[in-house]
């Protein structure tokens, strides 16, 4: 990297952290600490659940999906509109009534400590896990791309995120995630616009496209209904819908954001922005991706994207005829791919292209298979490095730096907003309701501000554990998904139900997560449906303890 | 004709019910439109 791009990456860093300081004054109790006072504008509240719900796996993880596969994961969001409405009819206005801190302290209210505490707990330990590898998967990637040391990258990402949300709370996390989010959408654009300006002469936007549709990468809807294939419609909808209704509605990294807006409207209207905002926002992204495609059709593109494993590779005698067996195959695609822009150039031409393609992709993949038996790596996968070596090696000096502070900024606003939702889990589920409950609120200050700081330290511990532990990120990501389904359950419950006991809340949420634990393990269906399975195992399961309890009541009292 | 007063088409729309009713018609219109466009995008190449 040069020593501008340098000079941007320190100056953000910089930057934030002096924004999150300043932000400190406003923050000298519990209330204001956690939820500013519900004193925010509803504009900065939804960028701000935006920018949580953005990191920078979406950013890096998904462009190189789409240059992979294609824009069918923009399925994955399409149940979101629809539960950002049903979450402002129902919980919105619920807990801002409530006038809870947490959305597990409303189960307290409607049920039992206990339900609220299993609840809080398990948020806890998912939460608290995912942190981690929220700030290991970008650090791995960043470290390997720009050739930085990976413990350092580490706490380059955790140390600003941990000063900042420490000190400035709830309002410093939110109005950063604001300016993130303004960098994240900027550098978007740039890199759109460059890309398109790398594009040859004779190749227009709609001949770009051509190629992209030519190779199944435009398509953006599967309409098959398979329980195994993970983004179609119906999945995306469904599926999408109960994980966006648990995401948005039961996770207190996002519930606390709407907390925050200064009434039951602005709350509602943040929710509507990801609404309205998401789909267009990740079509833009999954573009991106496709467009990096393409531009490598013009480009020598690397055999592997990953730059270590790349090197180190280079040593193999077979690596290496692969690799002059590659350049002959792009620059038969450069070739094909000029002739389809060409005047007059009709299905010859795009079958020519097709067939170089497919020449040129069955060498990628048999230098994949080289790499994963002399790795000794089955897994190995060089997606999430697409983006960032395109970045580092084709764009100018300075947007470089832009589009690292962009990855950066990704990873931080994620990681901001779920080391305050974790402290006020701790400090307001358990501290101060089970261990502590009459202090003051300047001692409740304090420990909030140190669990912050204990939950940073933690994210910052499982990242460095992480990234020794590849497979513990699939644990991490399907103990989460164990969790939601049933987590929303338990809130159908409480909210959408008058007969649920604290018992059959309690027992439902024990069953919901056996439910989806015993689905995963004996079937092969997509895990978008176990936010389904879990859901309805918890309904279920309530409303046959609740059933069986009353008519225990009825038959004692007769 | 009364024309300082809220007609019976304004007092409805001042509604908040009313009102957010439609706000979430909207949105839900806004994104059937998206929806179409992706796919009539991956129709258009």
């Amino acid at each position: 990297m040069h020593f501008i791009d340098w000079m941007l990456v320190a100056a953000y860093l910089g930057y934030v952290v002096y924004d999150g300081v300043k932000r400190s004054r406003d923050t000298g109790e519990v209330r204001g600490y956690f939820l500013a006072n519900r004193s925010l504008p509803w504009w900065a509240v939804g960028l701000s659940i935006m920018a949580t719900q953005m990191s920078a796996i979406t950013l890096v993880g998904t462009t190189g999906q789409a240059f992979d596969d294609g824009m069918r994961f923009i399925q994955f969001y399409f149940g979101l509109p629809f539960a950002m409405i049903i979450l402002c009819v129902t919980v919105v206005p619920f807990f801002h009534r409530a006038d809870v801190f947490t959305a597990y302290e409303y189960l307290e209210k409607r049920f039992d400590v206990r339900t609220r505490a299993l609840t809080s707990f398990f948020f806890l330990m998912s939460r608290g896990l995912s942190c981690g590898v929220i700030v290991s998967a970008p650090a791995v990637i960043l470290s390997v791309v720009l050739g930085w040391n990976l413990y350092l990258t580490v706490l380059a990402i955790g140390v600003p995120t941990i000063l900042f949300t420490m000190l400035g709370g709830v309002q410093a996390v939110t109005w950063t995630d604001v300016k993130q989010m303004i960098l994240i959408f900027v550098g978007m654009a740039v890199v759109v616009v460059v890309i398109l300006s790398r594009f040859p002469e004779e190749v227009s936007f709609g001949d770009a496209m051509t190629l992209a549709a030519a190779t199944d990468h435009l398509r953006t809807m599967d309409f098959s209904f398979s329980l195994n294939e993970t983004y179609t419609v119906w999945s995306g909808l469904l599926g999408g819908l109960f994980l966006m209704l648990s995401y948005f509605g039961c996770d207190q990294s996002q519930v606390q954001r709407f907390l925050t807006a200064r009434s039951i409207d602005q709350g509602r209207v943040s929710l509507l922005m990801s609404a309205v905002l998401k789909i267009p926002v990740q079509f833009v992204i999954l573009l991106i991706g496709v467009l990096v495609f393409l531009f490598y059709h013009f480009a020598p593109p690397p055999l592997v994207y990953n730059p270590v494993t790349e090197t180190r590779m280079r040593d193999n005698v077979e690596y290496r005829a692969l690799m002059r067996e590659y350049e002959g195959a792009s620059e038969s695609v450069r070739r094909t791919s000029l002739a389809v822009g060409k005047a007059g150039a009709g299905e010859i031409a795009l079958a020519e292209y097709r067939v170089a393609f497919q020449n040129r992709e069955e060498i990628r993949d048999r230098a994949l298979e080289l790499v994963k038996s002399t790795q000794g790596d089955r897994r190995f996968t060089d997606v999430n490095y697409i983006f960032p070596t395109f970045i580092t090696t084709h764009l100018p000096v300075g947007i470089v730096g832009l589009m690292v502070a962009a990855i950066f900024a990704a990873a931080m606003s994620s990681i901001s907003s779920e080391l305050n939702a974790l402290a006020t889990a701790s400090v307001i589920d358990f501290y101060r309701r089970l261990i502590r409950r009459k202090a003051d609120d300047r001692h409740y200050l304090i420990v909030s501000k140190l669990a912050t700081g204990f939950w940073g330290l933690v994210a910052c511990g499982v990242a460095v554990w992480a990234t020794q532990l590849g497979s513990l990120i699939e644990v991490v990501n399907r103990l989460g998904s164990f969790f939601y389904g049933s987590l929303l359950g338990v809130f159908v419950l409480a909210i959408g139900t008058r007969w649920a006991t604290p018992r059959s809340a309690f027992y439902g949420l024990l069953c919901g997560m056996a439910a989806v634990a015993a689905v995963s393990l004996t079937t092969q269906i997509s895990f978008l449906w176990y936010n389904v399975v879990g859901t309805a195992a918890v309904v279920l399961a309530g409303f046959l303890i609740s059933l069986a309890e009353r008519g225990a009541g009825t038959s004692r009292t007769r | 004709m009364r024309t300082d007063g809220p007609t019976r088409t304004g007092a409805q729309t001042h509604d908040p019910r009313t009102r957010w009713r439609l706000i979430y018609l909207l949105v839900v219109g806004f994104n059937l439109l998206v929806f179409l466009s992706l796919w009539l995008f991956s129709q258009a190449f």
